[in-house]
């Protein structure tokens, strides 16, 4: 899983070999004896060019668009390759779902929350189109759902004449695989009747639409906050949280019901926000307040003021609210400052401590070019002050632990320090962020820890047919790493030496911009589902392309 | 669940929401009503099934196809556009440019960002004294427009947009809205740049990204584009030309051989990466600074975020842009089995009228119920219903309490039909009622004209023995007005008749009336000695819609068609088509009768129930 990333086997250049052109004529042999390779004759034939080759431009001018679907647990968008933007982003909510002819979503006075109990169904659970524990979910159910949103995408939005388009569908890394075969039977099933569709995942889109190769992923997305690390366009290794979207508009409401409570003495029905409101309230007001130092001269820069916020409960008047008060949620729910690390169970850790859990997982010299390449995306990131407070966060924590797997020595701390004392100086102090990774990739190749690595990429890549013994270690003389070394050398990657030292985040364009890029650029997908099979063998068959 | 009852609601019989679907229906033409058929009436349709709400349908939604003999849905129907229009000035758009303008008008119809009413261009208004108004030279001049919202006064000038002349306004939009996104990247201000930043984030990086990935892509071996702008663009034609011109040269030989070299990552703003730090200062102040001026008022709602792409990440009203009309299309929709157009309009702009509509109300019997003491006969049609009093008036009814309703089934084609009721005896969903259809199989007569059916009531009437005789005037304006004979008998002798098991209640020439009874169910589960647990009473607690009283029924409609022969003696494709047996020659010159028929369910919304403090 955390094999080291090798350059040679991503999307972009494993393009040029799967692409089919014909071939060069191979020339008789007298005519090629006669002429130089390179040096250009008058062509045998008497007819002009212009008219033979007559339509230059046609080749590119009948480039077909593709239409690129993102999927995501609350939201369906849709638009075409090259585009910079999605044509449309539907969000699922409960009046989605009426009956056709059912107009009572129009009536003045009409209210939709509060009837149905949020007690009967989660959080949420009426706005979402799936939850990735698809034991209890009704496939139908989503199935329709989403059938329905196609089609209103096509008519409302795409409107495109009946010729066939390929598809790319972009869908969270390990989405369950029925609801993939969902997506692709409501795709497929869809009167476009696409001929094929490529599968992509979104932690890679977000890398390409943030220009990057390499990179940390943290999509804080509805359920679940996923931690990826990308190495040459593929996943490396993944985490997750349930800290995210979802819990936080809870935290909110119910922050916001103590503090309306505590005014009235009405009891809990009445004084219930609902989940609209409440998302409502985090999107547009939430922020994410700025680290406090230690020291704790509680920042002087903090705000005071009181913003006042319409509460579907209190009637007429909206309510006042400090503005401190409404970043709470954000600090409580991401990054959990009050509790203990020991407390936090393994798919509830704060969103640093993932992040540092991914990137400890990492190889080394993976994990300095993750660090300096941190990109936030989801849709709860665009919360301000989120993506420094997380950035600065994950310093503080490295600065903190340093790469050392353990997180408590305990007891054994003082034992533990006096040995790494004698075997290693330099371990003792703080470690410096980087310093391991950095060394590693800035020596020349004499550095061990680089030679294996690039080794054992190498070997895995070339020589696999051999027994790993048998292998000749003559890592000097790979064409591979020789190759590596080049780049490297030549300053491929020369953003690195002015960001090897900090921890840095890179803004994304999101993943379906990611999708549009890669589908725009005519990069082969690995996952590409055709229709044929997809009719003959359905997800599971040999031939569908998706295992 | 519509807002009036009582109503009847019609499931297409594709979708299959008591079996499991399989991933692809092989052949949907073998196995179109038949097959279904046997699967549906073996499990009966929960129309309080969440998945219900996209099953059913108001019959006026549906169409068939008179090639397949089924009804057909949104589902089961593809969508094939003939023209797109601007909903605003109604201007025709034609095919090639639809795309190219992101499927809005290009002309001057812009939506208001914040009310998504449509904006007016207004004439700016000018300061000016009276002596330069009496200049009417100068102020044609310098004359400037903008838009104005008529419904919430959002004008153009709050983003500070303003335009040069009052055609082509979306145009100019995107002009100026490009216009700002390069300012941001020339100028060097601070400020400005800083504004732009957070307002139009970050546009160009798309673009910026894209060329610097086409750049990589070329250096990393690529041909193709290379020759980008050259004529010989085409990979293919590139190779022909070379092969002619006797071999490869050095340097495309060179890059074939040669691996592809792995691209590099986009570096500074100019190639579309931007990144940030983590401890800094300044964007911690302006954050507390944003933080400090913000106002819910001043922040986007989301249905505005939503309204256009550029506003997807609009946090303030000042973000928003005006939005250009979306267009609006005409369909025609083919039959997703045998591609034969259900309905397709006049592809002439103006015309309104359709060329081909296959409408299911035509060809499928409509079920229609109503209460048999109706509590008052002029509310007896929804649509005759004007004043919001009329529509509020909601029929409750009470648990344990029987009511009797006349089920009316009318048939649209012009041949007898035979047609077969079934329900289950208790309602399924949370609350159950007991159901009993008095009169579950009957004919109904074929359908003619309306006058036709008034004016020869006594003929009809003897023909199918039916009990009753009406005033042929008064059968007429019931059937006008929306009411059916049965209202009218029961307003005037009620309580004469008292339904009886097996026997029609009500026939006319073209419909049918049968008694149903309802007993309607309890809300509240009984009372046990045992004390019920919490778990218990949650799972107990009724959502909306759960007190509403609908009544699944499946109707199965049979009939005989006598088809013609063609001269050869070759039944036009009957024996091709599945679900149809042919009966042997009837009387009539060569024709063969074929028996047709159509099952479906359908749902009876009666009212709601609503516990009593009885």
């Amino acid at each position: 899983m955390a094999a080291p990333p090798s350059p040679s086997t991503d999307y972009f250049s494993g393009r040029s070999s799967t692409r089919t052109r014909p071939g060069p004529t191979v020339l008789p042999p007298q005519s090629r004896l006669a002429a130089t390779p390179g040096s250009p004759r008058t062509p045998l034939l008497g007819r002009s060019i212009s008219s033979q080759f007559g339509s230059p431009g046609s080749f590119r001018t009948e480039q077909e668009d593709l239409i690129i679907y993102e999927l995501g647990a609350r939201h369906l968008s849709a638009g075409f390759a090259g585009e910079g933007r999605p044509r449309c982003i539907l969000r699922f909510c409960p009046g989605m779902g009426r009956r056709v002819g059912d107009y009572r979503g129009l009536q003045a006075g009409y209210k939709s929350d509060g009837q149905r109990g949020s007690k009967d169904k989660g959080w949420g659970e009426e706005y979402e189109l799936y939850r990735t524990d698809v034991r209890q979910l009704d496939l139908g159910l989503v199935e329709d759902k989403l059938e329905r949103a196609v089609r209103q995408i096509h008519a409302d939005y795409l409107q495109l004449d009946t010729k066939p388009r390929k598809a790319v569908l972009a869908v969270p890394s390990l989405l369950p695989t029925p609801l993939l075969e969902v997506a692709l039977k409501v795709l497929f099933d869809h009167y476009t009747q696409p001929p094929s569709i490529v599968i992509l995942t979104t932690p890679i889109l977000a890398c390409v639409s943030a220009g990057l190769r390499n990179g940390l992923v943290v999509d804080i997305g509805w359920e679940e906050t996923v931690v990826t690390a990308v190495g040459e366009y593929k996943e490396i290794y993944q985490r997750r949280s349930v800290r995210a979207g979802k819990v936080l508009g809870q935290e909110m409401a119910s922050v916001l019901e103590k503090l309306v409570g505590d005014g009235h003495d009405g009891r809990d029905d009445d004084m219930r926000i609902p989940f609209r409101h409440a998302e409502d309230i985090v999107e547009r007001m939430g922020w994410c307040r700025p680290r406090r130092a230690t020291t704790s001269d509680a920042d002087p820069a903090t705000t005071t003021s009181k913003k006042k916020i319409p509460l579907p409960t209190s009637s007429s008047s909206p309510i006042e609210i400090p503005a401190e008060t409404l970043s709470n949620p954000p600090e409580t729910i991401f990054f959990a400052p009050s509790t203990n690390l020991t407390d936090h169970d393994d798919n509830e850790l704060p969103l640093q401590n993932l992040a540092h859990a991914v990137l400890l997982h990492l190889p080394l010299d993976l994990r300095s070019l993750c660090l300096s390449r941190i990109i936030l995306t989801g849709g709860v990131s665009a919360l301000p002050g989120l993506k420094q407070r997380f950035l600065s966060e994950l310093h503080a924590l490295i600065r903190e632990r340093g790469w050392d797997p353990v997180a408590s020595y305990g007891s054994a701390r003082a034992a533990f320090m006096t040995k790494m004392e004698k075997r290693l100086p330099s371990r003792t102090k703080p470690p410096d962020a980087n310093s391991p990774p950095s060394t590693a990739l800035t020596h020349s190749p004499t550095n061990p820890t680089k030679r294996s690595s690039l080794t054992s990429t190498a070997d895995h890549n070339t020589a696999s047919s051999m027994p790993a013994h048998a292998r000749p270690h003559d890592d000097l003389m790979d064409p591979r790493s020789l190759q590596a070394e080049k780049n490297h050398a030549i300053g491929r990657y020369r953003t690195e030496a002015e960001t090897k030292n900090a921890v840095r985040g890179v803004e994304t364009l999101g993943a379906w911009a990611g999708a549009s890029l890669v589908a725009s650029l005519r990069i082969k997908g690995v996952h590409e589902v055709e229709r044929e099979e997809w009719v003959k063998y359905g997800l599971r068959g040999g031939g569908g392309g998706v295992y | 669940m519509a807002a009036t009852f009582p109503y009847t609601h019609y499931s297409c019989p594709c979708s299959d929401l008591a079996s499991s679907t399989p991933i692809i229906t092989p052949a949907r033409r073998t196995s179109t009503a038949p097959s279904n058929n046997t699967t549906d009436e073996d499990t009966t349709f929960n129309s309080h099934d969440p998945r219900a709400e996209y099953a059913l349908y108001p019959l006026d939604h549906l169409l068939f196809c008179d090639e397949c003999d089924a009804i057909r849905c949104p589902i089961c129907y593809g969508e094939e556009i003939i023209n797109w229009y601007c909903p605003q000035c109604l201007f025709e758009v034609p095919s090639s440019t639809v795309k190219a303008d992101g499927n809005r008008c290009a002309r001057n119809c812009c939506n208001c960002p914040v009310c998504t009413a449509l904006l007016a261009v207004a004439v700016m208004p000018q300061e000016k004294n009276g002596s330069e108004r009496l200049k009417p030279s100068d102020a044609a001049g310098e004359e400037a427009y903008l838009l104005q919202c008529q419904y919430c006064d959002w004008s153009s000038l709050d983003i500070g947009v303003q335009f040069s002349k009052s055609t082509k306004i979306t145009e100019q939009l995107a002009k100026q809205r490009k216009s700002r996104i390069t300012s941001r990247t020339d100028s060097g201000g601070d400020v400005t740049k800083k504004t732009y930043t957070q307002r139009y984030g970050r546009e160009d990086a798309f673009d910026k990204l894209l060329t610097f990935y086409k750049a990589q892509l070329s250096e990393a071996g690529d041909p193709q584009a290379a020759y980008g702008s050259s004529p010989y663009g085409s990979p293919a034609n590139l190779a022909r030309i070379m092969s002619i011109y006797g071999g490869l040269s050095v340097n495309a030989l060179k890059k074939s051989r040669e691996k592809p070299q792995p691209m590099r990552e986009a570096g500074g703003e100019s190639e579309g990466a931007v990144t940030y730090g983590q401890d800094d200062k300044l964007a911690e102040d302006a954050l507390l600074q944003q933080i400090e001026g913000l106002s819910w008022e001043d922040t986007t709602a989301p249905e505005q975020r939503l309204s256009s792409a550029h506003n997807n990440n609009a946090r303030h009203l000042d973000d928003l842009w005006p939005a250009a009309t979306p267009l609006r299309t005409r369909k025609g929709r083919r039959c997703r089995t045998c591609r034969q157009f259900l309905s397709r309009p006049d592809p002439k702009v103006n015309n309104l009228r359709y060329k081909i509509r296959l409408l299911a109300q035509n060809h499928v019997p409509r079920l229609s119920i109503k209460p048999l003491h109706a509590p008052s006969p002029l509310l007896s049609h929804p649509s005759f219903r004007l004043r919001p009093t009329d529509v509020a008036e909601q029929p409750t009814l009470r648990p344990h309490t029987a009511y009797q309703y006349i089920l009316t089934v009318r048939n649209p084609i012009f041949e007898t039909v035979n047609i077969t009721l079934a329900t289950p005896t208790t309602t399924p969903g949370r609350v159950a009622s007991r159901v009993t259809i008095l009169c579950p199989t009957f004919t109904v007569g074929p359908a003619g004209d309306v006058w036709d059916e008034a004016l020869s009531t006594s003929t009809t009437s003897s023909s199918f023995s039916t009990t009753r005789n009406d005033g042929g005037r008064q059968a007429a304006m019931a059937s006008l007005t929306g009411r059916n004979n049965a209202g009218i008998s029961v307003a005037d002798e009620a309580g004469d008749r008292q339904p009886e098991a097996g026997k029609v209640w009500e026939r006319s020439r073209s419909s049918t009336s049968v008694v149903v009874e309802v007993v309607a169910g309890s809300l509240t589960a009984g009372s046990s000695i045992v004390p019920k647990t919490e778990a218990e009473m949650e799972r107990e607690r009724l959502e909306e819609g759960d007190e509403v009283l609908e009544v699944p029924v499946f109707v199965r409609a049979e009939w005989e068609v006598v088809e013609e022969k063609e001269g050869g003696g070759e039944v036009l494709g009957v024996e091709k088509r599945a679900g149809r047996s042919v009966v042997s020659g009837g009387g009539g010159g060569g024709g063969e009768k074929v028996k047709k028929d159509v099952g479906f369910w359908c749902v009876l919304g009666l009212g709601r129930i609503v516990e009593g403090g009885v």
